[in-house]
């Protein structure tokens, strides 16, 4: 041991060699290494410390004893990357609905959370290239009830229009994500490369008539219109922009 | 040293190096001297004599890492607010004195 260690150093030492952190939930004692101050995704072998310190009046003075002095604290963009790895495994390859399968369910979920904790880090290109994130099989995906993990090999879109979910939820796979959610995964998707899957890039919108007769359609009159509209200021735009120039 | 016991009314005799002057009621891995007098005496207490002759000194960090591997081994016969206790107890003594022990081995 060093001669010149502070306090600090030495009360680390001595909580990580006799496991001096007490988990009071759990009836145990851990030490710092194995402790998270917070975490928006649960890590196998970790206990999240902030829930039982973390929400009593001296919060703050605790806060400071475990992330500055016992250097406990957030997962690291690597750890949640490892995490979301090693949840995929048990689901790659075979095809587990929730019927069949709470823990697949479970898997899926958890796959989910990580990736949502992953995307609120400031992302590094290189740890998410150098973990090789995109061969893996960590992608939640759903068609009707089945919800598996996938990887970019396999074929799945994402959901960036309501009106294309609703048409495709039970024709192919999408990822598990709500509209909104997708939003806040942009910076994820971006990084992933998977921004060809939205569904608005890969949808085509064809008009046919299929009726017999005349018969007004409301919906359908409303949607021409829609599109008409947009048709001509589109067109305008572009002739205006070609006039000026 | 004569160590009274809050409540019950009983003592205990004990040696002076067992004992610490400035340190938690809950404490014990080490007897906590001034909180036992000021809990069961409104009498001035003669803490010259235990902390000048006898040489009883006042807690520090190590007392109280000394004092959580004891906790340690007690299992479930915790209460966890002495411990939250100790942890702060731990942060504002590194707080107060962030600089270099040089005396530690």
């Amino acid at each position: 041991m060093n001669l010149l260690s502070s306090q600090a150093d030495i009360s680390r030492k001595c909580f990580e060699n006799s496991h001096l952190v007490h988990i009071h939930s759990e009836k145990s004692w851990k030490s710092p290494s194995s402790c998270l101050w917070s975490s928006k995704a649960e890590i196998t072998g970790k206990v999240i410390v902030n829930k039982q310190y973390g929400q009593c009046q001296q919060k703050k003075a605790l806060k400071a004893f475990f992330v500055d002095c016992l250097k406990v604290s957030e997962p690291s963009l690597e750890i949640l990357v490892e995490e979301l790895k090693s949840v995929a495994k048990p689901v790659v390859g075979g095809l587990l609905s929730i019927k069949d399968a709470g823990s697949a369910a479970g898997v899926v979920e958890k796959a989910k959370m990580l990736i949502k904790a992953i995307n609120s880090m400031p992302l590094d290109r290189e740890v998410l290239i150098g973990k090789k994130l995109r061969s893996e099989s960590i992608f939640p995906v759903k068609l009707k009830n089945v919800k598996v993990l996938k990887g970019t090999a396999d074929y799945f879109s994402i959901t960036d229009r309501q009106k294309y979910h609703e048409a495709f939820k039970n024709e192919a796979w999408i990822l598990d994500f709500s509209l909104e959610e997708v939003h806040e995964l942009r910076p994820f998707l971006r990084w992933l490369n998977l921004e060809d899957r939205y569904l608005s890039r890969r949808v085509i919108e064809n008009s046919t008539f299929g009726g017999i007769d005349e018969t007004c359609s409301d919906g359908l009159t409303q949607d021409l219109r829609f599109r008409a509209k947009a048709l001509f200021r589109y067109v305008s735009e572009r002739i205006a922009k070609f006039v000026y120039s | 040293v004569f160590v009274p016991t809050p409540d019950t009314g009983s003592f205990a005799w004990s040696k002076p190096e067992a004992c610490l002057w400035d340190a938690p009621p809950y404490m014990q891995s080490k007897v906590p001297l001034e909180a036992r007098y000021s809990s069961t005496s409104n009498k001035s207490i003669p803490a010259g004599f235990f902390q000048e002759i006898l040489q009883i000194k006042n807690m520090t960090w190590k007392e109280l890492i000394d004092e959580l591997k004891l906790l340690r081994t007690l299992r479930d016969r915790v209460y966890f607010e002495d411990i939250k206790d100790i942890y702060l107890r731990l942060n504002s003594m590194r707080l107060e004195d962030p600089g270099i022990s040089a005396e530690i081995k």
